[in-house]
């Protein structure tokens, strides 16, 4: 008994000490970033003023998608002369010839004596950045710490509480906890990477911190990435460009796939129910013939499928177009069977029973058949948008690059990509965006999911 | 009730984005000239520059007919973008492609022997290295643009800490070795040497030990060579025999650039693209020549070939612009202003960079050499590179791997 008690304490021991490096890892990360974003934002809104008054012509970070080592501006000019570029000297424009690209801080075009350059403007945001930042590291370490000491001090006193026979389930529910706890970690960690890297200046986002290989916050953060997606980096004086010039950017891109994958999952899911209620519900002949026929479409891999699409696509003038990027996939097999196979469960005397009722074929489709097959209604609409928010090749060969309006994002986020290098900056500040409206969608989705199935557990 | 309220949202927030993104047209004003389109992969900053580089051109009296409409398209994907525009014939009057593609658009006629417009004339004005990926069956199908090579970096920082001077980087191999050794302590898990195993990271390999991969009448593949033998078996030593070479090319491995800027890796081979990015990550590096074999200091070729395709009505305009393009003078101006390697020869006379790891590259591309020319680039890698994985993980001597490969790439990739 007393073997089986010392145990416990020493599991309850492990299992708090575990909690409390996870909870200080996970808050301390938590908090940095919060006080990064902060920091960033707030030395962003204080060099609006400055970069007003940028010489024409002296914008541009180095690209995207670049193949080259190449750098903005007309004369490529260093932020120091050293190959230190934005270190903790706030103001250092120097004159060298730089190689240095890919963040705000290392373009310019202009001493600082001759007025605020992009470059000087950058670097002190990156310079006040890195300080505010620096101030709020205390205040995000004793944050973390007190939460590791509340939830240390909730859990001893959830101990010493509990009776003695009942500390074995205790440890159980909290050793689960840790393990799911762990368990959300790994799975949140890719989205946490890819927010911290959004903020990384160019050249920085490979750096491992070598002291505590899990701290992934950058420690001189940049809103450069997020302003050069949004086109939001040129400065007041600049020159005007021209139309298509002004619609290459990433809100075109990003509303062009709204359009394309909505409207894409909103049809697919219509003509999928509608085959599905026929396959399911209807009598009609060599019904099983036809329906193997389909399925042995899906052998078929959609590769070979596309230049013959894309054939009929340009004979037909739509090349191009947004109706073009989902058109040839509105019928989609995998979508009739998945809904026919739900449909089938449905019970044949709710049909019949409308039917005595005097309802009409459309009335048993529209009243009956979508609002009990909304669950899997959802699920397709939702894999659906998920694959044309996602399908590059297809819309890769039927877009017209020369007009900014047919492209959409995974096109758009190609651009960052180079011959030999990606902007991974940049690729993840733009992720950022482009995953909301999938994760919007998932949250209002999920609720439905467990209403339907729940109710369809009621049913049966 | 409550619930119904979403679908009203959706429409509503639909019919406002139909309404955003209805217009799908953008007017583009030729001024009466014949367009010219010139399909691109270029950045920003490149864009830019060609944008003024094209007004030049269309200014000049003799071009007064043409207007070139340069379209950006992605880099990754320009080769199905290309293949399947072509295919119903909507593809462009020319464009830039990467090196690698132009043998497939020539052995697939779809693009213009550059002699019908008298190339040889001018041919000897383009750097060796980068024309020849051009040259496919003895006939130029394209010029270059852009060209790139690899190059030796080194971490100063890491040779200062090992009490080698960094000024002094590794002339030969033999001296790489030397070096490595000082600076690999496997304890700390820091490595001499980081390396790439594809086909393409390994030809300054080859390239040094003056080993030819396929004949020059593209039929016969030379990988079981004894140069090449003995390439392939050197770079194998680095890892299984020196232990000097960290494993990089293994899969999940810290990649040789992202321990390169960790300073795991105190030596790499890497190209000019990366050298914004390392100077931004703060590290104290240098370029030197890739370290001399038997045959000297030689690097592969990277870059883009700019193609004129048959389906263009006005070839001749075309062919015009990308020489004018690729003159001496703009390509001083385009490759000064971009820190970029100049494809054309007089231009290094023209310039010069004040950069001193630039200065190497420009000196590596003049030993450099070109890469070997087959339809598929992409298959010999697929064929060669698990070959000499097998020789770097001892499985296979190099004999037997690259005997092996040979015969593979003549079966599968030499009779496309």
């Amino acid at each position: 008994m007393e073997q089986s008690s010392a145990f416990r304490v020493a599991a309850f021991v492990a299992l708090t000490a575990g909690m409390v490096l996870l909870s200080f890892g996970i808050s301390g990360q938590i908090f940095k970033f919060g006080s990064m974003v902060l920091s960033s934002m707030t030395a962003s809104s204080e060099i609006s003023s400055p970069t007003e008054s940028v010489p024409a012509g002296s914008s541009g970070m180095p690209a995207a998608g670049n193949p080259t080592p190449s750098v903005g501006g007309e004369t490529p000019v260093a932020v120091g002369s050293t190959p230190s570029v934005g270190g903790e000297t706030p103001v250092a424009v120097g004159s060298t010839p730089s190689v240095g690209g890919g963040t705000l801080a290392a373009v310019g075009s202009k001493p600082l004596a001759d007025g605020p350059t992009p470059a000087g403007s950058a670097m002190v945001l990156k310079s006040a950045a890195t300080l505010r930042m620096a101030g709020l590291a205390p205040l995000a370490n004793g944050l973390a710490a007190l939460v590791s000491l509340i939830l240390m001090a909730f859990v001893l006193r959830r101990w010493i509480a509990t009776q003695a026979d009942l500390r074995g389930r205790f440890l159980k529910t909290f050793f689960l906890y840790e393990a799911l706890s762990m368990a959300v970690v790994v799975v949140l960690f890719p989205f946490f990477w890819m927010l911290c890297t959004s903020f990384k200046p160019s050249g920085q986002e490979l750096i491992i911190n070598e002291a505590n290989p899990f701290d992934i916050v950058p420690n001189e953060p940049t809103t450069a990435n997020f302003l050069k997606v949004l086109k939001w980096d040129k400065p007041a004086g600049a020159p005007v460009e021209d139309e298509i010039e002004r619609k290459k950017n990433f809100s075109t891109y990003f509303l062009n796939s709204l359009l394309v994958a909505s409207t894409a999952a909103f049809l697919v899911t219509l003509f999928s129910s509608m085959a599905g209620y026929v396959f399911a519900k209807k009598e009609l002949p060599y019904k099983g013939y036809l329906f193997a026929l389909l399925m042995g479409t899906m052998m078929i891999p959609g590769m070979m499928y596309m230049v013959p699409q894309f054939f009929m696509i340009s004979k037909m003038g739509l090349c191009g177009s947004k109706l073009a990027m989902f058109l040839p996939h509105l019928a989609s097999v995998f979508g009739v069977f998945m809904l026919k196979q739900f449909m089938e469960t449905i019970p044949g005397s709710l049909l019949e029973a409308a039917r005595i009722d005097g309802a009409s074929e459309w009335q048993l489709f529209s009243i009956i058949i979508v609002p009990l097959s909304m669950p899997i209604l959802l699920t397709l609409f939702l894999l659906t948008f998920l694959f044309h928010w996602s399908n590059f090749l297809w819309q890769l060969i039927v877009t017209d690059f020369a007009n900014p309006l047919s492209i959409t994002l995974p096109v758009g986020l190609a651009l960052f990509r180079g011959q030999y290098t990606s902007d991974l900056g940049l690729i993840m500040s733009a992720s950022c965006f482009s995953i909301v409206p999938i994760a919007v969608l998932f949250m209002i989705a999920q609720r439905y999911f467990i209403e339907g199935m729940t109710q369809g557990a009621v049913k049966e | 009730m409550n619930k119904n309220y979403l679908p009203w949202i959706f429409g509503i927030f639909y019919l406002f984005l139909l309404a955003a993104t209805w217009n799908d047209r953008v007017d583009v004003n030729a001024s009466g000239r014949t367009i010219l389109q010139f399909w691109h992969t270029y950045n920003d900053d490149e864009e830019k520059l060609l944008k003024e580089v094209i007004a030049e051109w269309e200014a000049q009296p003799a071009n007064s007919n043409w207007a070139i409409r340069p379209i950006r398209i992605p880099f990754d994907g320009h080769k199905p973008k290309i293949r399947t525009a072509l295919t119903v014939g909507l593809g462009p009057d020319f464009a830039r492609v990467d090196w690698s593609f132009v043998c497939e658009l020539a052995r697939k006629n779809a693009c213009v022997d550059l002699e019908t417009f008298g190339f040889s004339k001018i041919s000897d004005q383009y750097l060796s290295a980068p024309l020849n990926t051009n040259r496919i069956d003895g006939k130029y199908y394209g010029l270059p643009d852009q060209t790139t090579c690899v190059a030796l970096f080194y971490n100063k920082t890491i040779f200062r800490d090992a009490n080698l001077d960094p000024e002094k980087p590794p002339k030969t191999w033999d001296e790489f070795i030397e070096t490595a050794k000082k600076l690999t302590n496997s304890e700390k898990g820091t490595y001499g040497f980081g390396m790439d195993n594809t086909l393409w990271w390994t030809l300054p390999f080859f390239n040094t030990f003056g080993a030819k991969l396929i004949s020059d009448d593209g039929k016969k593949c030379l990988l079981d060579s004894e140069a090449a033998v003995k390439a392939l078996e050197f770079k194998a030593s680095l890892f299984s025999v020196h232990k000097i070479e960290a494993g990089a090319w293994r899969a999940g491995a810290i990649s040789p650039e992202s321990g390169f800027v960790n300073g795991r890796y105190a030596m790499i081979f890497m190209g000019p693209w990366n050298l914004p990015k390392f100077t931004n990550s703060k590290l104290d590096f240098g370029v030197a020549l890739i370290p001399a074999g038997p045959a000297g200091s030689s690097s592969n070729v990277g870059g883009t070939n700019a193609v004129i395709f048959k389906s263009s009505k006005n070839p001749r305009p075309c062919y015009d612009f990308l020489t004018f393009f690729t003159s001496a003078e703009i390509q001083a101006r385009w490759c000064k202003r971009l820190n970029q390697m100049p494809v054309n020869r007089k231009s290094y006379d023209l310039f010069s960079f004040d950069d001193k790891n630039l200065q190497v590259f420009m000196e590596q591309l003049k030993t450099s050499v070109s890469n070997p020319i087959v339809t598929s680039y992409e298959m010999l890698e697929d064929v060669v590179n698990p070959e000499m994985e097998a020789v770097i993980t001892g499985q296979k001597t190099a004999a037997d791997a690259l005997g092996n490969a040979s015969r593979k790439v003549e079966a599968k990739v030499l009779s496309l």
